[in-house]
C-alpha cells in the first residue's frame, strides 16, 4: 500500500516524538491507577497499538482519495451524534458513547476528524485571499451540526474542541480582522448560552470556582487546588515515579484521565513538565512544517487544522492542571486514558504524516 | 493543473497560528516556573498538610488509692455508638436506619450532628454513649445493614465508693468555655476531660498524663493509610491518698439520711482519714460526655449534694468556740483554771440580759465544770474580761478564719470577727455586746467543719499537728513514688501546754463525767470533745439561704479526739438540724472512734 518511496520523506521527529508521547502516557496511567481496580495501563497500552494501526492505515491511503470522500465519514457521525440525542439515554446511562458489542465508541471524538477532513474539501479549490459570507455560511453548516449536536449532549469540552479547526480553516483561507472577532464573540456568546441551554449545575459550579476556587475549597474549587497542590508541590526534580502523594492518596480528581499531567507535574517536577512540553511544542511544530510544505491546499488544510486540534487540547488542559483555565473534562493528547481519543489522535498524526510523505509528486 | 499550489499567501498565514501557539506555550512554562520552581515550597506544604494528620492518642488517668492501696477510682472501658459521616451516602437513607435501632432517639442524635457539623467527616460523632453488651452485639451485627454506625471503645472514670468519696474525689467533665483560657489548661483543647471538682481537680495536672501523638498518613476521605512515627502517651500519675475507704464507708452509712458532713484527722499528722458530706452524688453522671438523666436532679436537688460541707459551707461553732475562749483567757492570765463564776441561768451585761443553756442556772462553776457542763455565763464573764481583739487573735491561732490549706479546691476561709472587719464590712463600731456572743460562739462567727477538725487536732496535740491534707504520695508509671511531705501547719501556738491539758482534761469530762458530750463515748477508749449547738437559722448556711421548714430546729456539733493521753484522731461532726447539745453529732463521732479503733486494733493483731 505504502510506496517504499514514499517512506523517503516520512517525519521521523514527528513520530519519535508521538512514540515518546505514547510511552510516557502508559508509564502516567499506570502510576495514577495504582489504587484502581481495572489494570487501566494495559488498556492504555492496547489501545495504543490500535492507535498506531490506525496511524498507519490513515497514512497508507492517499489523502486526497480520503478527502474527496470526506461527506462518507461526515454523514455517518452526524447521524450517530443525532442518534445520540434521541436515544442516548435510553440506551445506557452515558450519553456520549455508541456501544457496539463490547465495544464503546464516542462519535463526537471521530467528528473531529470528519470536520478536519470536511473543510480541507471545501477549500481545496478556494483560491481567493479573502473568505466571502458564503464560505463563512458554509464553515458555519460544516462544524455547526456536530457542535450543537455535541453541544447538547451535554459535551461542551469535546463541542468546544471544534471551534479552533473552523478557526484555523478561516485564518487560513484568509478572513477579515473583524470576521475573526466576530466569531471569537460568537464563541464567548455560545459559551453564555449554553449556560443557560446545555450547563448543569455542576459545570457552572466548576465555572465560578474557577474564577474563585478558594471560597469554597472542600467544595468544587477543590479539584483546581488539588491539582495546583500538586503540581506545585513536585517541585524542580519530582516526587520521583508513583511517589506523588497528591495522586496516590486519592487527592486528585480523574487523575488517570484529564488531570494525568498533574500526575506527571507531581511526581517528574519541574524538568518531567518541561519535558513533556518540549515533546508536544517538537510535535505541533512538525505538524505545522507539514502544513506549509504540503503539496497542495487540500493537504496544508487539513495538517493545519489537526495540528491545531491537537495544539488546542493540549493548552486546554495543562492549562486547567497549572489552575489557569476552568476545568473543562478535555483530554490531553497520548497521556490521558481514553481509549476513542487515543484512536482520534493516532488517526489525526497519520493523516499529518499522509500529508507529509505525499508533499512530493512522483 | 499545476503541479504545485501557490500557498505563499497561505504559508504567511499560518504564521499567526503558529505565534498564538507559541505564546500559549510560554504562558504554560511561565506558570510551571512559578508553581514548581518559585511557590514550590508552599504547595509541599500544603501536600504534606493534605496527607499528613496528627491523631491524639489519649493518656490514661491515673488511678487513685486510699491509703491501704485499695481503688478509689480506675479507668473502664465505655463502649459508644458512633456515627461515620464519611460512609454515608445518602442521609434520608441514613436516618430511616438509625430510625429503625431501637434504642436510638432519633431527635437526640440530629441534635448532635448539629453540634458537631463543623468536625471534619472523618471524626465519628458519638451518638450514644455507654452502651450495653445487647446494643454492641446489636449494632455488630449488622455492620452490613448499617455501615454508618460503629462501636467505640474509650476509657471512662469509673468512682467505685461513689456515696462515700463523691466529695473527696470530684469527678471529670468536658473542659468548659472559660477554662479553656486558664494557663493551667494551655495543652487542653474542646471536648478533653478535665477534674471538675475534688481531688481530680486539685490534682488535674498530676492525674492527666501526657497525650500521645500518631502521625499518620490519610487518603482524600481521611481513611488512614499508614503510620508514619509516634509518641506514646505518658499514664498519669497514680495517687495514694490519706483516706481509709471502710472508715469512710461506716461513716457514710452512719449519715444516710442526714445533712451534714464529719471529718477525721491523723491528730498527729494532719492526714484526713475520712470525710464524707451528705447528701453524696455519684460522680459517675458526670463522668462522660453526655449528661445522664441524673445529671439534673443533682443539680436541682434542695439539698445541693455537690457541695461538699465540710469546706464549702459554713456555720456558727456554737459552744465549741468556748474551747478558744478558756484557752485565751488561761494564757493571758485572765482566769486561772480553778476561777470560779456563779451562773444562776442569766447575767447582765452592757444593759442587755444573756440567758444560760440551762434555765435555773448552773450555781458555781469552775473552768472544768463550765466546759463539761457549756454554762453560757461562765463565759461571758469570760469573754467580757478578755475583749474581742484577744479572743479573735486566739481563735486565728487555733485554726479559724483562714483555710486549712487542706488540698481540695474552693475551701472557704470563715470569719472570725473584730472590730476592724466590723467597721471595714458594716461601718458601724464594735459593741460589747457582740463579744458577749461571741464568747459562747454565737454572732458573726463562721467556721466549717474541716476547720472544726484540724482545731480539734491542734487542741489535741498542743499545736504540733500539720495541716489537713489527702495526698499521700503518688507515683508515675516507671512506678517511681514521690511522698507527698506536709510540713506545714504546725504551729507553735503560745500558749502553755498545760493550759491544752486543763481544756483537755475538760473535754474528757465532757464525753465521760455526765457532761454534754456523753453520746460520744467509748467503752475502753479516752475520748474527748465539746459539743456545740447552733441556733441561729439564718447564718446557719450562708449558701442556704431558702430554709426548709425543719430550719427552726437546731444545728449538732460535736468535735474531739482520743485517746487523752496520745492522741490519735481527731473529728469533727455537723449535723444539720440534729439538735441541741450535740444530739444527733456525738453518735456520728462515735462511730468514728469505734470504727478508727476496731481498724486500728485489728491492723495491729494483723501485723
Amino acid at each position: 500500500m505504502i510506496d517504499r518511496k514514499l517512506l523517503v520523506n516520512l517525519d521521523w521527529l514527528l513520530l519519535l516524538s508521538v512514540l515518546l508521547l505514547a510511552s510516557i502516557g502508559v508509564g502516567l496511567v499506570a502510576s495514577a491507577s495504582q489504587s484502581l481496580t481495572p489494570h487501566y495501563a494495559q488498556r492504555q497500552a492496547a489501545w495504543c497499538i490500535i492507535g498506531l494501526v490506525s496511524m498507519l492505515v490513515a497514512m497508507s491511503i492517499d489523502y486526497h482519495r480520503l478527502i474527496d470522500r470526506a461527506v462518507l465519514f461526515y454523514l455517518p457521525i452526524v447521524a450517530a451524534l443525532v442518534y445520540l440525542i434521541i436515544f442516548g439515554r435510553i440506551i445506557s446511562g452515558a450519553q456520549s458513547w455508541i456501544v457496539i458489542g463490547s465495544a464503546r465508541f464516542q462519535p463526537s471524538e471521530f467528528a473531529k476528524v470528519t470536520v478536519a477532513l470536511m473543510l480541507a474539501k471545501y477549500f481545496a479549490d478556494f483560491r481567493q485571499n479573502i473568505v466571502s459570507r458564503r464560505e463563512l455560511g458554509t464553515v458555519a453548516w460544516i462544524v455547526g451540526i456536530p457542535l450543537l449536536l455535541t453541544a447538547a449532549q451535554p459535551d461542551l469540552g469535546t463541542a468546544a474542541t471544534l471551534f479552533p479547526l473552523a478557526g484555523a480553516a478561516l485564518i487560513l483561507a484568509g478572513t477579515r480582522f473583524k470576521w475573526l472577532v466576530a466569531i471569537g464573540l460568537f464563541g464567548i456568546l455560545f459559551c453564555f448560552a449554553s449556560w443557560g441551554l446545555f450547563l448543569k449545575d455542576y459545570q457552572k459550579a466548576r465555572i465560578v470556582s474557577f474564577l474563585t476556587p478558594e471560597a469554597d475549597p472542600r467544595g468544587s474549587g477543590y479539584h483546581s487546588i488539588q491539582s495546583r497542590i500538586a503540581v506545585g508541590s513536585g517541585g524542580f526534580y519530582g516526587k520521583g515515579y508513583k511517589q506523588g502523594s497528591q495522586s496516590s492518596l486519592e487527592f486528585l480528581p480523574a487523575r488517570h484521565t484529564d488531570f494525568v499531567f498533574s500526575v506527571l507535574a507531581e511526581e517528574e517536577g519541574f524538568i518531567g513538565t518541561i519535558s513533556v512540553l518540549g515533546l508536544y511544542s517538537l510535535l505541533l511544530f512538525r505538524g505545522f512544517r507539514t502544513a506549509r510544505h504540503a503539496r497542495d491546499r487540500s493537504g496544508m488544510y487539513l495538517a493545519a487544522c489537526l495540528t491545531t486540534l491537537l495544539a488546542f487540547h493540549i493548552i486546554i488542559n495543562i492549562g486547567m492542571v497549572a489552575g489557569l483555565l476552568p476545568i473543562t473534562g478535555i483530554p490531553v493528547p497520548f497521556l490521558s486514558y481514553g481509549g476513542s481519543f487515543l484512536l482520534v489522535t493516532f488517526t489525526s498524526i497519520g493523516l499529518i504524516m499522509n500529508v507529509r510523505i505525499r508533499r512530493t509528486v512522483n | 493543473m499545476k503541479i504545485y499550489d501557490d500557498l505563499k499567501p497561505l504559508e504567511s498565514r499560518l504564521w499567526l497560528i503558529e505565534v498564538t501557539i507559541i505564546v500559549c506555550f510560554t504562558i504554560l512554562c511561565c506558570s510551571f516556573w512559578y508553581l514548581q520552581v518559585l511557590r514550590s515550597e508552599y504547595y509541599r506544604t500544603l501536600s504534606e498538610e493534605n496527607r499528613i494528620r496528627e491523631a491524639v492518642i489519649p493518656a490514661p488517668r491515673g488511678l487513685v488509692l486510699d491509703r491501704e492501696n485499695r481503688i478509689l477510682v480506675e479507668n473502664r472501658p465505655s463502649f459508644s455508638i458512633v456515627l461515620q459521616r464519611e460512609s454515608i451516602t445518602d442521609l434520608a437513607q441514613t436516618l430511616e436506619n438509625i430510625r429503625r435501632v431501637p434504642f436510638l432517639d432519633i431527635t437526640a442524635v440530629l441534635a448532635r450532628l448539629n453540634k458537631y457539623r463543623g468536625l471534619p467527616s472523618f471524626v465519628p460523632i458519638i451518638i450514644k454513649e455507654d452502651v450495653g453488651p445487647a446494643e454492641v452485639a446489636f449494632i455488630e451485627a449488622r455492620r452490613l445493614e448499617l455501615p454508618e454506625l460503629a462501636v467505640k471503645v474509650e476509657f471512662k472514670r469509673y468512682y467505685r465508693d461513689t456515696a462515700a468519696t463523691s466529695h473527696i474525689l470530684g469527678y471529670v467533665n468536658e473542659i468548659n468555655e472559660s477554662q479553656l483560657h486558664y494557663p493551667a489548661y494551655k495543652s487542653l483543647r474542646p471536648g478533653d476531660l478535665v477534674g471538675q471538682a475534688g481531688i481530680e481537680k486539685r490534682y488535674d495536672s498530676l492525674l492527666r498524663g501526657v497525650d500521645g501523638r500518631a502521625r499518620e498518613v490519610v487518603n482524600s476521605r481521611g481513611r488512614k493509610i499508614a503510620e508514619l512515627d509516634r509518641t506514646e502517651p505518658i499514664p498519669g500519675h497514680t495517687l495514694v491518698l490519706t483516706v481509709d475507704t471502710e472508715l469512710m464507708k461506716v461513716l457514710e452509712e452512719a449519715m444516710r439520711g442526714k445533712v451534714g458532713s464529719a471529718v477525721v484527722l491523723d491528730a498527729r499528722s494532719g492526714e484526713l482519714l475520712a470525710m464524707v458530706s451528705m447528701p453524696a452524688y455519684d460522680p459517675n453522671a458526670f463522668a462522660g460526655h453526655f449528661s445522664r438523666e441524673d445529671w439534673s436532679s443533682i443539680l436541682l436537688d434542695p439539698n445541693h449534694p455537690l457541695q461538699n460541707r465540710a469546706i464549702h459551707n459554713l456555720y456558727s461553732p456554737g459552744s465549741v468556740f468556748k474551747l478558744t475562749v478558756a484557752l485565751a483567757a488561761l494564757q493571758e492570765g485572765v482566769i486561772t483554771p480553778s476561777t470560779a463564776f456563779f451562773c444562776p441561768g442569766y447575767v447582765s451585761v452592757y444593759g442587755h440580759t444573756f440567758h444560760c443553756n440551762k434555765a435555773g442556772g448552773h450555781g458555781a462553776m469552775d473552768l472544768k465544770s463550765a466546759i463539761v457542763n457549756s454554762c453560757n455565763v461562765y463565759f461571758y464573764q469570760v469573754g467580757k474580761k478578755l475583749g474581742i481583739e484577744r479572743i479573735a487573735k486566739y481563735a486565728h491561732l487555733l485554726g479559724f478564719g483562714e483555710p486549712t490549706g487542706v488540698d481540695l479546691p474552693g475551701e472557704e476561709p470563715g470569719l472570725i470577727p473584730d472590730p476592724e472587719w466590723k467597721k471595714r464590712v458594716h461601718g458601724a463600731d464594735w459593741y460589747g455586746g457582740e463579744t458577749i456572743s461571741v464568747a459562747i460562739g454565737q454572732g458573726s462567727l463562721l467556721v466549717s467543719p474541716m476547720q472544726m477538725a484540724y482545731h480539734a487536732a491542734l487542741v489535741a496535740t498542743s499545736g504540733s499537728t500539720f495541716r489537713p491534707h489527702l495526698l499521700r504520695s503518688y507515683a508515675d508509671s516507671n512506678g517511681q513514688v514521690y511522698p507527698h511531705e506536709v510540713t506545714e501547719g504546725r504551729r507553735s501556738l503560745a500558749i502553755d501546754n498545760q493550759y491544752f491539758d486543763t481544756v483537755r482534761k475538760a473535754m474528757w469530762g465532757v464525753v465521760n463525767q455526765g457532761g454534754t458530750g456523753y453520746r460520744a463515748a467509748v467503752q475502753g477508749h479516752d475520748v474527748c470533745g465539746k459539743t456545740g449547738t447552733v441556733q441561729l437559722a439564718s447564718k446557719t448556711n450562708i449558701r442556704n439561704p431558702k430554709a426548709p421548714p425543719s430550719e427552726l430546729a437546731v444545728h449538732s456539733w460535736f468535735i474531739g479526739f482520743a485517746p487523752l493521753d496520745a492522741p490519735e484522731i481527731a473529728v469533727a461532726v455537723f449535723i444539720e438540724h440534729g439538735g441541741a447539745g450535740g444530739e444527733a453529732a456525738a453518735p456520728i463521732a462515735r462511730v468514728a472512734f469505734e470504727t478508727y479503733f476496731a481498724l486500728h486494733d485489728r491492723s495491729k493483731a494483723s501485723s
